[in-house]
């Protein structure tokens, strides 16, 4: 470009900017709905609210899915009203803004709202999959009963032929249910339901334990002929497939994986053991079969229990966990756990006394429950993947270092999320400094949010805090640290925060 | 109109001439007088500006502010850090800050006039720059930001008005 045509422009630029010099950057001044409000329904229009009118840049929806849309709004003399998006069900909403002042300033921000349940903007949160659920709790099921009646078979007594059949019919049921769970998977993870899910499915962490129940379900059906060797690889393979894929693999710690391979192991030996007795004491004499079972299914409860809490116990110190669905459930879950365990104690300590004194205690009806109490505990272990146990907030941090300033920043929430920031400033001499002012900058070049801007205000040592902001995705999100250290002297850092989960 | 108005304005980001607080004449060669004439666009977020302080850098010499109509005027002096030869006279001290008091309301512009000399001290080819703060009521609008070697200045918030300098006895 000419100099001339440039100087042109700058004049051009100069004679408009006369005519609007009256208008000066336009301030954000709030919203209806407010920021990180939860409603009860969708609002028909989200109203953003500046100092003067604005020009829309851009205007985005992202939805409590994930989906993004583009959409237009209507701007008035100080108001720009956007129309509510497609109603996307309950979850968080964001509307993600940037708009330019007529000086030219372009101002962004993003609204953030939730309907009815706050779901973050975390997709895989945000949509709750049902049909995985439930075909996994079917799969699971049918594991249990095939691969604990093998056991029982083998360790505790020979099974009825109503045993054997229901025990090969659960084998049997093993591949539809596998396949199908490898389908529904994949038609969650792709969001449609067409044969492509199928492929999509073994991409999963889910289809290594359908092929692992699978193998333990082949194992199982031969070790109903013959084999010590099948039915302790069914039982192991079996085992394993509980631990290579759902929470047992994002729980902190690293330890989880044993600790479910353990109480899965535990919990086919007394769950999948308890219909095979019951069904035996219906058809012969009880007491040898219930020393027998209560010899070897005792100690598997303490395994249980044991590994049971050490997978809590992988879950503490998350200070989100009391009163999450994640604690409600389990709680629930141990209260049917509870029962389970009366009933053993009294068959054990009460039942079986009286069996020698030559009494007929109700057995099959005490036994019954019990096994239908462990079906409903296993159910219920099935929902865990619907309430998922709160994660520890991973606080990220970020070290600036220039010859004039350096600053070590750190969150205090983790990201996507609100989060509030703590700042360390000192000069190049790592000698603390005290600065007039400073501001914190952030933006999401990427998913084009911001600049966000916030004031810090001074700790008690010394320390520069910023109270909590919203920051709608994981990043990378570009931080500039502006230190005001005398009138005229602004350092200003800039660096991006780590996204969340990179080393 | 107010969509034309709007694209001229987002063309001007690219030319870097925002409403910032910019001065007039963006070149003066190194030895002669030179006039600074400062314009100030906007308030702080909508209120009134109540202040407008300029630093005169160092190498800036002999400083002297025009005085406005209903504003008062003061300036800091202090010692320069050499001494310069100003015309044959040694100067080692003279002018570092002015500072107009006044009020200047949001939607209104206004300009602040200062003459000085650019010394021999400071590089032709070179920018010097000359921070600004207009002060309001709550807050403060600060261009007193220098870019950093290579860096563009249009990336910076609050820059610092600025003036290069060219070669003696040439007025381009």
């Amino acid at each position: 470009m000419s100099k001339s045509v440039q100087s042109l422009l700058a004049d051009f630029a100069a004679l408009m900017l006369w005519a609007s010099m009256a208008l000066a950057h336009a301030e954000f001044r709030g919203s209806t709905p407010a920021q990180n409000a939860l409603l009860q329904e969708l609002p028909p229009e989200v109203v953003l609210t500046f100092s003067e009118q604005v020009g829309v840049l851009a205007l985005d929806w992202v939805l409590p899915d994930g989906s993004r849309k583009a959409t237009e709004g209507a701007a008035g003399a100080e108001a720009l009203t956007v129309a509510a998006p497609r109603d996307g069900g309950p979850g968080t909403y964001v509307l993600r803004w940037r708009v330019a002042s007529t000086d030219g300033h372009p101002v962004a921000g993003a609204l953030v709202f939730s309907v009815k349940e706050v779901t973050g903007t975390a997709p895989q949160l945000a949509d709750k999959p049902l049909t995985p659920v439930l075909a996994r709790g079917g799969f699971v099921l049918a594991l249990v009963l095939a691969v604990g009646a093998a056991v029982f078979h083998h360790l505790i007594a020979p099974l009825t032929p109503l045993g054997q059949r229901i025990a090969r019919a659960s084998a049997g049921l093993l591949l539809p249910m596998g396949l199908l769970w490898l389908w529904t998977e994949g038609a969650d993870r792709l969001g449609q339901a067409s044969f492509a899910a199928l492929a999509e499915g073994l991409q999963s962490p889910a289809a290594r334990s359908i092929a692992l129940g699978m193998a333990a379900g082949l194992l199982a059906l031969i070790a109903l002929r013959k084999g010590l060797w099948a039915v302790l690889a069914a039982w192991g393979f079996a085992a394993l497939s509980f631990a290579v894929s759902g929470h047992a693999l994002s729980a902190p710690g690293g330890l989880a994986p044993y600790f479910t391979a353990l109480h899965g192991a535990a919990l086919i030996l007394w769950v999948g053991g308890l219909l095979p007795l019951t069904l035996g004491v219906a058809a012969g004499p009880a007491l040898p079969l219930l020393a027998r079972f209560s010899r070897l299914a005792l100690p598997s409860v303490l395994v249980l229990i044991g590994s049971g809490i050490g997978l809590a116990l992988a879950h503490r110190g998350v200070p989100e966990i009391m009163g999450s669905n994640w604690a409600r459930l389990l709680v629930a879950k141990l209260g049917l756990v509870a029962l389970m365990l009366m009933l053993a104690l009294w068959h054990r300590f009460d039942a079986m006394p009286a069996l020698e004194r030559g009494r007929t205690p109700p057995l099959r009806r005490s036994l019954g429950t019990e096994t239908a109490l462990g079906l409903a505990v296993l159910c219920l272990a099935m929902g865990f993947r619907l309430a998922p146990p709160p994660v520890l907030p991973e606080p990220l941090s970020l070290h600036i270092h220039t010859p004039k300033a350096m600053v070590t920043l750190e969150t205090t929430g983790a990201l996507p999320g609100s989060t509030g920031f703590v700042l360390y400033l000192s000069d190049g001499n790592l000698t603390l400094i005290e600065p007039r002012e400073v501001t914190l900058t952030l933006t999401d070049p990427l998913a084009g949010i911001g600049p966000l801007k916030a004031k810090a205000t001074r700790g008690a040592e010394g320390e520069w805090l910023v109270a909590p902001q919203v920051l709608p995705s994981p990043g990378p999100w570009e931080v500039a640290v502006g230190i005001l250290i005398s009138d005229f002297d602004k350092v200003t850092l800039t660096g991006a925060l780590p996204t969340p989960g990179a080393p | 109109m107010k969509r034309s108005l709007l694209a001229a304005v987002l063309a001007m980001t690219a030319t870097g001439a925002f409403a910032h607080a910019t001065l007039e004449q963006g070149e003066t060669p190194q030895g002669a007088a030179y006039k600074g004439v400062m314009r100030i666009g906007h308030g702080c977020s909508g209120e009134a500006t109540l202040k407008v302080r300029i630093q005169i850098p160092e190498g800036v010499i002999s400083v002297k502010p025009m005085p406005k109509a209903g504003w008062t005027l003061e300036t800091v002096t202090g010692p320069y850090e050499k001494e310069y030869d100003y015309y044959g006279t040694k100067l080692t001290e003279g002018v570092k800050e002015i500072i107009w008091t006044g009020e200047l309301p949001d939607a209104y512009y206004d300009e602040f006039t200062f003459r000085g000399t650019v010394s021999e001290a400071i590089a032709v080819g070179s920018m010097v720059y000359f921070p600004t703060i207009q002060e309001c009521a709550n807050g403060a609008e600060r261009w007193i930001e220098i870019p950093a070697e290579g860096q563009d200045p249009d990336a910076l918030e609050g820059p610092a008005p600025g003036v290069k300098v060219t070669e003696k006895g040439h007025s381009h």
